[in-house]
Formats: C-alpha cells, structure tokens, sequence
C-alpha cells in the first residue's frame, strides 16, 4: 500500500472541556483533492488549522510525508516540538485563510516574496521573480505593485493562495477560502483552485460551495458533530447520499 | 523707553539663549530618543509576554502615567541625587532631567505600542506562522512596522509633549530656554516680548516634528486613504 502525504490518526480536540472532535482519521494522497463539508461548528475548520498547527491537539497524531508533527513521543509521553521545530514543519503545508490576511503593509509581490526571502533565504531579485511567476499563474501578473488595500477581495484572496503556494508546500489547506467574498467574485478564487487542483497540488479544502467540492473534489468527507459522518468519492457523497444527516445536511443547499 | 532695546538686548544674549534651545533640544531629543526606544520593547512585552512578566511594567506605566510630569522630574531628580550621591558621584542635572523625561516618554510610548499591537489582527501572525516565520520573525516583519505606522500621529503628539516638557527642567536648575529667558527679564523689562518670542520658538520646534511626521504618515500609510 502507497503510503499517504497526510495521515491523521484517532485526532482529537478538546477546549477545556468542550470537544471539538475526536477520532478523526483521514489520508490524503499526493495529487489528491480532497474537500470537507459540514455544518458551522462540525470542527471542520479547526481540524484544518490543526494540520498547519495553528491549534493545539490533545489525542492522535499527524503525520505528513510519514513524520509526525506537532507532537511526538518521548520516554512513552507525549511532547509538543519546540516552536523551532514546528516553524519548519508549517512548511511543509500551506494555508489560505477565510480572511486572507494579507499584509497590509506590503505589496502583493511583497506578500508573496516575504517567505520566500526570510525562510526560504532566496536573494531579493531571485525571490521577486518567483513570487511574479506565481502572482501571474493566479492572475494578477499585472498587479505585483498594488497593496492588499488597492485589490478587491477576490484579488486578495488569489494573491494569497500565491503566497501559499510560492513555499512549495506538499499539500494546501484551504479554509473556505470563498466564504468571505462577494458573490461575484467566488468564481476568480474557485477557478484558480480548480487550475492548480488540474496541475497536481495537493489540496485539502474546507467549502460551503458544493458544487465547486462535487467538481473538484476526488473524495469528499462531511463532518458533522464533531466526527468524521461519511467519507466517499463526490458521486457517493452528492448522489448517493447514504446517511440521513447527510441528506438533512446537503438539502439546505439548492444545487 | 526703556534704556535697552528689546533686540539689543537679545543679540546681546545670544549666547545665552542658544545655550538654552540647545539644552531644551538636547533633552527633548534624547528623551524621545530614549523613550520611543524603551516604551516600544515595553509595549511588546506588555502584549506578548506571560501575566507575572507584564505586571510589573503595567504597574510602571500606570504609576508615571498617573502622575505629574513635574512630580516625576523631582522625584527621580531628588531620588539620583541622593542615590548616587551615597557612592560620590555628583548627578549633572541635565543628566537627571533627560532621564526623567525619558521615564514619562517611557511610559507613553509603551501604552502607545500596545494599543498598536492590540489592534492589529489574530489573522495577522497566523499568516505569518503559515509561511514558516518563528515568533521573531513575526515580530519584526509583520507587527512592528505595522504598530510603527499605526503610532506615527500619537507618537508626533508625544514627541511634541516632551518638547514642552522640557520646561519643567528650569525647576531643577537646568538653564533650559525657559531658565535662560527668565534671567534675561530680569535685566529689563521687555518681558512679554521675550515670552512672545521664545513661544514662537517652542511653537517652530513643534511645527516641524509635526510636519516631519504628517509626512512620514503620508509616505507609509497603507490603508489607500
């Protein structure tokens, strides 16, 4: 058996004493798109942040390119990595925020540039050629120079999935990367998704655009309290429609 | 008519008065300098460090901020003195006045800085982490610029509230502008035209610290306004 890019096992979160979710197992291939739904406060979100370990988890373990992250063992107890460690291993994904949150103070090829010059410890010139390679591959080749504030929210959104992608991550986590948008312009994002989903990323996407995760997706896994409810290929999912919760779920979208 | 003119009598001073607008801007600079410098680490620390470490900066900041400047000026002035004193050193009061207007602007500047810091989003540092910074990195790319331009128009009026601080130094024996004009009054009588032009003085100061920072403001701000 192939092993898989991303491997969550038995993972489970906790505030206080509030679960958020719990036994959660997915993998997600290389090349593979994989898309969560679910309802608001399913865990959905905060299990992708987990990933890019922008929260903590208390059970279960992570495992990209089969090495854990966050937590390892040692002397049989569990052990956060020192942030140093962690730092290096955020790299290994890449996140696109609801918000985008760009920085404001920085152009867009600044934003993208920015990690490339200070982590990855490419020169000013060649850094700023990498990022207007990937600003023009979303669309905004023409915009290198405009701050966030000058660009609408679609433009914003693009400029940061550049700024994800230009650190050459093994997998992208998008965190519904459209939900803050305005109508008109959710398609600009998903089609730049959809490009780069054609070209071979790796993406693990939390949507409330159906139809766009039923097109993109090749599996499909819909969270519902706090558990993985059903996982299947998008026909299975959308189609088929096995459990009743998910059924209940998906009819309070129209398409 | 008074015997001397009032012209007459103050390119007579000259020496004097310059001696005083140096001293006055030696010690606003120095304490703004120092201030800016210190109150910025402070606000840091206020913001991001755990509560025990905070605490006794919050204390600081709170007690100098609650308390007159010139209360402050004599405190640490008297305090140094007799301090240092116990080891033979003798303080230069120019000294101690740059030291306690530094403590005020300190304290400003920290408030300041964490306001700035508190404003800026959570989203913000995630953005950062997603991109591999450490918590330095951060810091130094992604939140000081922006509480840096943030705090430029209340850092302009703090600036300028030390200028006119440095007044309160006359009171430990400094011969600060105000000190250097008052000894000039006595000699004659043309004390409302002598306040009128050392006002003008502090008042040219302050219109170019002002100016100075609408136009950095003006250069750095990137919310497009």
């Amino acid at each position: 058996m192939e092993d898989s890019l991303l491997r969550i096992r038995r993972l489970g979160k906790w505030f206080g004493s509030l679960k958020v979710f719990e036994g959660v197992d997915l993998d997600v291939n290389a090349g593979e798109v994989v898309s969560i739904i679910g309802a608001s406060g399913s865990g959905k979100t905060t299990l992708l942040r987990c990933i890019n370990l922008l929260e903590t988890f208390q059970a279960g373990s992570i495992l990209l390119d089969g090495n854990p992250v966050g937590y390892h063992e040692e002397n049989s107890k569990r052990k956060r990595f020192p942030e140093r460690i962690i730092a290096r291993q955020r790299l290994l994904t890449g996140m696109v925020f609801q918000q985008f949150n760009l920085f404001p103070h920085m152009t867009a090829l600044g934003n993208v540039s920015l990690g490339l010059r200070k982590v990855k410890k490419l020169p000013r010139a060649e850094a700023e050629k990498e990022a207007s390679r990937w600003l023009e591959r979303v669309g905004l080749g023409d915009r290198t120079h405009s701050r966030p504030s000058q660009l609408s929210g679609g433009q914003q959104q693009r400029v940061a999935i550049a700024r994800a992608i230009a650190m050459n991550p093994k997998i992208l986590l998008f965190d519904e990367p459209t939900s803050a948008l305005d109508p008109e312009l959710v398609g600009e994002v998903l089609n730049v998704i959809k490009q780069l989903a054609a070209d071979g990323a790796t993406m693990l996407i939390v949507t409330h655009e159906m139809r766009f995760a039923y097109e993109v997706s090749d599996k499909v896994v819909f969270m519902d309290n706090g558990k993985i409810a059903s996982m299947g290929t998008p026909t299975e999912i959308f189609e088929e429609r096995k459990s009743d919760r998910l059924k209940e779920f998906l009819s309070t979208f129209n398409n | 008519m008074s015997p001397v003119g009032f012209w007459e009598s103050l390119l007579a001073a000259r020496m004097a008065v310059f001696i005083g607008i140096f001293h006055s801007m030696f010690a606003a600079v120095c304490a703004i300098a120092i201030g800016s410098f210190c109150g910025i680490v402070m606000g840091f620390i206020m913001t991001f460090a755990r509560k025990y470490v905070v605490f006794p900066f919050r204390l600081f900041v709170d007690v100098v901020r609650g308390i007159p400047g010139l209360v402050v000026v004599f405190t640490i002035y008297y305090f140094l003195d007799v301090f240092l004193r116990s080891y033979g050193v003798k303080l230069p009061a120019l000294m101690a006045g740059i030291i306690a207007l530094s403590v005020t602007n300190t304290a400003q500047m920290a408030e300041l800085t964490r306001g700035a810091l508190q404003a800026i989003p959570r989203g913000q540092i995630e953005a950062g982490k997603a991109i591999g910074f450490r918590f330095g990195q951060i810091l130094y790319y992604i939140l000081l610029p922006q509480a840096l331009i943030q705090m430029l128009p209340p850092w302009v009026n703090s600036a300028t509230e030390t200028v006119k601080g440095t007044t309160l130094l006359m009171l430990i024996g400094i011969s600060d502008l105000l000190l250097v004009t008052q000894q000039l009054i006595a000699t004659n009588n043309h004390a409302l035209k002598y306040y009128c032009f050392i006002g003008l003085i502090y008042f040219l100061l302050n219109t170019v610290i002002e100016f100075t920072g609408k136009a950095a403001e003006k250069r750095l701000r990137f919310d497009g306004g």
